[in-house]
Order: structure tokens, then C-alpha cells, then sequence
């Protein structure tokens, strides 16, 4: 799975995210979230690209937003396919982190 | 058709790495089978989970064997797929574990126990059964109904 990283203007780190979600793509995914949930603030994760949705991919985003919770940050998804919207849905997911439509959704639910 | 010749079968290696390549033939047996995507990526999730902790989980602690076996069988059709998950590693039924309590906030959130709810999500019949010292999980997924001709087999 493929990562990148774009500063946007007022703090706002966006992450792109491509290929599946699976126990390879959370294993690429894996250190480079750690480091953004250590020093992000406000994430907006672009999952457009993102075919396949697994539980270790829940796990890895769940791990991610609790501590930029804790500091009072905020994280959010938006382009989530139909089969990843369920799985988010299913496991409860998208309560605690919001599922947007766009970019433009995104980046104001965590403003 | 596959179903008449019979289950496709794959065995698999113990390391968690032999997902990727559980996926991969699964994309050829679903592709040659006419599964459509909503339904072959059901069961792929299914299959993904109950794999993962399989692999994770059965050949670890007291009591697991050092000659680990893990074999997927797969019945495709374009309206019903199932999948049984046959191991030789400790006996689990995860039909056993209690649903998981709903998520109230990111503070007090685990980070794990997602992969069972979604096989009970989303597969429309799960069986376990424990035989000869092999656990077997046999998962199945239809397609959604208007998916589905007027007259198909429910």
C-alpha cells in the first residue's frame, strides 16, 4: 500500500492512501501512522484509492486517532468506497472517527 | 460450474504473510467463477479475518502443534460463495466470543476484536465445528437481494 503525506495550509495533514488495506498494506502503513499520530493535529485521510478494507486496517486507524483525540486533535476519512464504509460502520468506527464525502467535508470536520 | 467439480482448495503456510497470497488466488477463483465484486469482496473479508486469526492465534501456547495446516475450500456460484477455514491448530470456536460492546469514544476504544464482528456483519450463515483435532469455519455470503434473479435459490 502506497502512502503520501501533504502538508495543506493551517496545519491540516492530509494522507492518501493506495491499494488494499490488508495485513500487507497495514504492515507498510503501520510505522509512518505511529509517527503521525505522535505529532499530528488535525488528519484528513483521502481513502480513494483504498479497494479493500480489512480489520487490521480498522485497527491501524482506530491506533492512529486515539492519541490525536487525547491531545485534542481531530482525524478524518473521506472517499471511503461502499464495501470500506460498511466495514467502518459495522465495526462501529465511524462514530468515533466521522466518514466524510470529500476533501472539502473533511477538511472542515477537523478544523 | 465449480460447484459440480467440486470445492477449489488452497493450503496455506503458517506465516501471517501467506494472506497476500490466499488473495491472490482468490481473485483468480472468483474472477473464473463470475462472482460479482460486491459478493466476491464479502466473502474476501470473511476469509481475510478468519485467516488472520487463524494464523495469529492457533499455532501459539500450550497445546499447539509444531506441524501447523491451514487449507481454504471455496464454493463459488454468482449468487453464493462460501468458504470453510480448516485448522489443525488449537481448538477456537469464535463463535463463542461475545459480541463486541459498542464503541462510545476514541479515549476508552480497544484497537482490536474488529475481525469477528465483521464475519458476523457480513457473512449470512457462520458454522464452526470441531472435528479430528481440525477446527472448521465455514462462512457464506449471498448477494444482496436485488442482486439476485427472481427465481434463484435463497
Amino acid at each position: 500500500m502506497q502512502m503520501t503525506q501533504t502538508e495543506l495550509e493551517n496545519g491540516t495533514l492530509k494522507v492518501t492512501l493506495t491499494g488494499p488495506f490488508d495485513i500487507a498494506g497495514a504492515g507498510d502503513v503501520d510505522l509512518p501512522f505511529s509517527v503521525i499520530a505522535g505529532r499530528a493535529q488535525k488528519v484528513i485521510v483521502d481513502f480513494t484509492g483504498v479497494d479493500f478494507l480489512a480489520s487490521i486496517g480498522v485497527r491501524v486507524l482506530v491506533k492512529t486517532a486515539k492519541p490525536i483525540d487525547k491531545r485534542g486533535g481531530k482525524m478524518a476519512l473521506f472517499g471511503v468506497n461502499e464495501a470500506a464504509r460498511k466495514v467502518l460502520s459495522a465495526t462501529g468506527v465511524d462514530t468515533l472517527i466521522p466518514v466524510v464525502e470529500d476533501e472539502a467535508s473533511a477538511r472542515a470536520a477537523v478544523a | 460450474m465449480t460447484e459440480a467439480a467440486g470445492p477449489a482448495v488452497l493450503r496455506l503456510g503458517s506465516d501471517l504473510s501467506e494472506v497476500a497470497r490466499l488473495n491472490d488466488w482468490y481473485a483468480g477463483q472468483v474472477a473464473g467463477a463470475g462472482v460479482p465484486p460486491d459478493l466476491a469482496g464479502d466473502l474476501k473479508l470473511c476469509l481475510n479475518e478468519a485467516v488472520a486469526n487463524v494464523l495469529s492465534y492457533a499455532f501459539e501456547g500450550d497445546g499447539a502443534t509444531d506441524a501447523p495446516e491451514v487449507e481454504v475450500r471455496l464454493l463459488l456460484s454468482p449468487y453464493r460463495v462460501s468458504a470453510e477455514v480448516i485448522d489443525n491448530g488449537i481448538a477456537f470456536d469464535p463463535l463463542s466470543r461475545p459480541p463486541a460492546a459498542p464503541l462510545t469514544d476514541l479515549a476508552s476504544a480497544g484497537i482490536g476484536g474488529f475481525g469477528i464482528t465483521l464475519i458476523r456483519e457480513t457473512a449470512a450463515d457462520v458454522r464452526y465445528r470441531r472435528a479430528e483435532g481440525q477446527n472448521h469455519l465455514t462462512m457464506v455470503c449471498v448477494a444482496r437481494a436485488e442482486a439476485q434473479p427472481p427465481d434463484a435459490p435463497r
